[in-house]
């Protein structure tokens, strides 16, 4: 094998790798957002029905969101669904635009690393030394997500620099008429 | 003034990378974490901060409405939405049009969001309003001005992420954008009204399938159901916002459930969907907070309120000159990222003049809405030429009228204070 | 030595006078807190008079700064960077904001331990409270320099009357997460609700809770009044506020600028002091006048609650705590402040 060939089959087994761990996050996140909504809606019918609510109720509902939310920071950028803005950049010959993207993804590459470092920090130092007050576990189990969040972040700009690298097409703006497409915008409302 | 123009620096800096497309969430974090460095603070708070923004029970609510709009679409409530105004509205002169706009009131009250309306409504309204001849681009721009109605009448995830990020009430915000909502609402058929006149656009005749009123009552009764029990078991005390929000995902589940509309994999995307904006919108408002803290810890909310003070502009002076800098930033940011960024500040400055916090963040809201139909880059705009087969620049001028009569309304929202404020103090929400 | 009530002897030592200043760096350092800037709100007063001790004696080479409103985090948030060092200062922070750090601030939840404010603080001040927060340093790296009372004790508010035992039945009544506060009200037959404080008002005034507690000056700055017709004083828990500072930045510090910083947070917990005293009497005055009722229980309906009360809720605390003599230890130390107390009175 030559080395070139090396690093498209190394280059292929990353995005692999990539679309299953996406795939994972996806699921474990819809299943934890299933939760929280069964939950908090129990939350209200024990409230009114049996005029009881755990103590800990609020938190771990606040918590499941923090989780998933910073589960999926990083298969959002793997699949650039993050809000951006792209009327501009489109107006900007193809090679600077590639140039451009890769600059910006080594920005959030970096964001990444800081957020696994300092989030292992965070979590350590403030977490192991202070217990949440509702569950009464250390604030470590929640912090945690912070740097895997970092983690996963570095690892999907990777995936998404492969990505644009292969195919330049990628960083074009899909149709508009795309139902996905104007549910990724549906925030700007 | 080193401060000064290091927060300058880095607040052009924000601006071309967002224009430059890099992702709004990581503008705001790569921003904030040069200034971090910059200024010689410990990286840990942009762990710990981050952390902070997204850890909050009441923003849970952000979720919630989305995931609740999605699911009413799939259950096929906005159909019988639809079909309502029709028959109702639909009798008079440009019926299918004051119908497009009753449609987007009613569907407000389900949905926090514009697009969701644009991608229900313009569907629907824009082929068969130029069936029955109605000028294309005239209907497409009655869709889009339409949609700025969304996301003023509640629930509405902008006065969420308001709340949320200026500690100010959500239920009293909810109930304070009532009346500018319902406002603008009636504006937009007063215009469309006089359109019609002139332009002689035809009645709606219903057909007799659609004629059959004990079904049309039923299903009408169902559809409603759904924001009474946000907006009475908010103001009744049975729940809070953020229960509100979940007990409606819950009822369109149920209703789901029932009607037999509703399949797992519905259910599924309708989760995916919720999920995947949230988790933008979360990472925005975690993100945001280093900048938020960076301000705070280089003092710079005394020095901005110092500023203000110093203009002397009052109340209202100060309430038109922010009005017209979010009309202005709202054509180009993100409503979500914009009141993200600049709410907190914003809201400050404003109480600190005497304003009352409610009046201050409808106006916020209500002022970074009409960037909806402001081009170059109003959202729905782009999204109803997408949706109805029209060009951008076309419909922008139809909608001009529109947009004169909305400076209108948001003027008397700045001008009478009790458009916002009556009916939160009659419910006791102020 | 004694946080509040002893004399300084290191200050008195160093002074500001001896011209030692002039060779000192100039610094700065920020104050965070959770209260807007307003005068009756007692942690920005603690702030103001701090900021103002330290800038005076050094003529503004010690420079403080305020960070109000909670612009830097939430009290617990404001807390870790006290402690992993993003935070030079913090004003206000209550047990319950701490308790998360160090368990044995739980004690302070032993319901209806103390009969008054000055009980409590004169406890704080002297051998109990210097050994607790001392071990509180040494287990957190937090240094507490100051406290004061948080506007007194916590009671209950309700939107009805409540005037016996039986009148608790089945209400729903906010409680924050604490578990031992939550157990106060199971024993008295009601239902502890968690509510997030931004959602408290609309709630109370929805009728989605029955009532909850709070110190009176933090209900006047909630509006609860507006809300709610009836204040039952019952005092049950003892809240307090207290100044931070981290230990390392303390330790860091030139030994003239420490004394001027334990100097400022005396005097600044005496500011903040006057200015609860001063707030639980108006405060109470200004809700009469809207029209609530401030009921004040009898001997014999205080003794009911305590009663009721008083064990369960202390069996919790004495699971929560490190080591159970700190509960026993406080007994002890009331009992003395007591007769302390009572022959200065004398004297
Ligand atoms: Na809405
Ligand atoms: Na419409």
């Amino acid at each position: 094998m030559t080395l070139s060939e090396t690093k498209t089959q190394l280059a292929d087994n990353y995005m692999k790798f990539a679309d299953l761990v996406e795939k994972v996050i996806r699921n474990f996140t819809q299943v934890l957002g299933f939760i929280l909504v069964v939950w908090v809606t129990t939350m209200v019918i024990t409230r009114h029905g049996f005029e009881y609510v755990p103590v800990w109720g609020l938190e771990i509902s606040a918590f499941l969101m923090v989780w998933i939310v910073f589960l999926l920071i990083g298969p959002l950028v793997y699949t650039d669904n993050h809000l951006q803005i792209k009327v501009f950049f489109n107006k900007i010959p193809m090679p600077f635009q590639y140039y451009f993207r890769m600059i910006q993804l080594s920005g959030i590459f970096v964001l990444g690393a800081i957020l696994l470092e300092y989030g292992v920090g965070y979590a350590v130092n403030s977490g192991l030394n202070s217990v949440s007050p509702g569950l009464g576990i250390y604030l470590f189990w929640a912090y945690l997500v912070i740097p895997i969040s970092g983690c996963l972040i570095m690892f999907f700009t990777v995936a998404r620099a492969i990505a644009i690298t292969r195919d330049k097409t990628e960083m074009e703006p899909k149709e508009f008429a795309d139902d996905s497409e104007l549910n990724r915008l549906e925030d700007n409302v | 003034m080193s401060e000064l123009l290091l927060l300058a620096a880095l607040l052009i800096f924000l601006m071309s990378m967002i224009f430059l497309r890099l992702e709004i969430a990581f503008a705001i974090g790569i921003t904030g974490v040069i200034w971090v460095l910059i200024a010689g603070e410990p990286l840990t708070v942009v762990a710990s901060r981050s952390f902070s923004g997204m850890n909050s029970f009441t923003l849970l609510a952000i979720p919630f409405f989305i995931l609740a709009g999605e699911l009413m679409n799939k259950v096929g409530i906005s159909d019988t939405l639809i079909k309502i105004a029709n028959m109702s509205l639909g009798r008079m002169r440009g019926g299918l049009a004051q119908a497009n706009i009753g449609s987007s009131m009613l569907f407000a009250g389900i949905s926090g969001s514009a697009i969701a309306d644009v991608a229900a409504l313009g569907t629907v309204f824009v082929p068969r309003m130029s069936e029955e001849g109605f000028d294309r681009d005239f209907a497409a721009a009655v869709t889009a001005a339409s949609s700025v109605i969304g996301p003023i009448i509640p629930p509405s995830n902008n006065l969420i992420v308001y709340g949320a990020v200026t500690g100010v009430s959500i239920g009293g915000l909810f109930a304070g954008a009532i009346i500018p909502g319902i406002l603008l609402g009636v504006t937009l058929m007063v215009m469309v009204y006089i359109f019609s006149y002139w332009e002689e656009y035809p009645k709606y005749k219903p057909t007799t399938e659609e004629e059959n009123y004990p079904k049309l009552v039923g299903e009408g009764v169902v559809a409603i159901t759904m924001p009474v029990i946000i907006i009475y078991g908010i103001i009744g005390g049975f729940f809070t916002v953020t229960e509100a929000a979940a007990v409606a995902c819950a009822y369109a589940i149920l209703l789901g459930i029932f009607l037999q509309t509703l399949s797992i994999s519905d259910l599924y995307s309708a989760l995916y969907d919720s999920l995947d904006i949230t988790a933008q919108i979360f990472t925005m408002i975690g993100f945001s907070l280093i900048l938020a803290w960076m301000l705070a810890r280089r003092n710079f909310p005394t020095i901005f309120g110092q500023f203000i003070q110093d203009l002397g502009v009052g109340q209202v002076g100060f309430l038109l000159l922010i009005a017209t800098l979010l009309l202005f930033i709202g054509t180009w940011l993100s409503i979500t990222a914009t009141i993200i960024m600049l709410a907190p500040t914003l809201d400050q400055l404003a109480t600190a003049l005497g304003i009352h916090e409610l009046q201050f963040g409808v106006i916020m809201v209500l002022a970074l809405g009409y960037g909806l139909i402001t081009p170059p880059l109003g959202v729905s705009l782009f999204a109803v030429s997408s949706v109805g087969d029209v060009k951008v620049w076309p419909v922008a001028k139809r909608v001009i009228p529109f947009y004169i009569c909305f400076l209108i309304v948001l003027l008397l929202v700045i001008l009478i204070p009790e458009l916002t404020l009556y009916l939160p103090r009659s419910w006791g929400l102020a | 030595t004694d946080l509040i009530a002893g004399e300084d002897d290191e200050a008195g030592e160093t002074g500001l006078d001896g011209g030692t200043l002039d060779e000192l760096p100039e610094i700065s350092a920020t104050i965070g807190y959770d209260a807007a800037e307003s005068r009756t709100a007692e942690s920005h007063v603690a702030a103001v008079a701090f900021q103002e001790y330290v800038e005076d004696a050094t003529d503004g080479q010690f420079d403080i700064e305020l960070a109000s409103g909670g612009s830097l985090g939430s009290d617990s948030e404001m807390a870790e960077q006290i402690q992993d060092g993003t935070l030079e200062l913090q004003s206000g922070a209550s047990e319950g904001h701490l308790g998360p750090f160090y368990p044995n601030f739980n004690v302070y939840a032993i319901p209806f331990i103390f009969e008054s404010v000055e009980l409590a603080t004169h406890v704080l001040d002297h051998e109990y409270g210097e050994r607790l927060f001392e071990d509180f340093r040494e287990s957190t790296g937090m240094r507490i320099i100051g406290h004061w009372d948080n506007g007194g004790f916590r009671s209950f508010s309700f939107n009805q009357e409540v005037t016996s035992m039986e009148d608790f039945e089945g209400l729903d009544i906010r409680m924050q997460e604490i578990e031992s506060h939550n157990e106060l009200v199971r024993q008295l037959g009601a239902n502890p609700t968690p509510i997030d404080w931004g959602e408290t008002y609309t709630a109370l005034d929805q009728g989605v809770v029955d009532g909850h507690d709070n110190a009176i000056p933090t209900m006047l700055m909630g509006d609860i009044h507006e809300v709610q017709e009836f204040i039952l004083m019952s005092q049950h828990f003892y809240s307090a506020g207290h100044m931070l500072c981290g230990d390392d930045w303390y330790q860091d510090l030139e030994p003239l600028y420490q004394s001027l910083v334990r100097e400022a947070s005396t005097f600044a917990s005496l500011e903040a002091r006057r200015q609860t005293a001063a707030i639980r009497e108006t405060g109470r005055e200004y809700m009469e006048e809207q029209g609530v009722e401030v009921y004040d229980p009898s001997e014999e309906f205080l003794e009911e609650l305590r009663n009721a009360t008083q064990d369960p809720v202390e069996d919790i605390i004495r699971e929560e705590v490190e080591d159970e003599s700190w509960v026993d230890d406080l007994y002890d130390a009331v009992e003395e402040s007591r007769v302390q107390l009572a022959e200065e009175e004398l004297s």
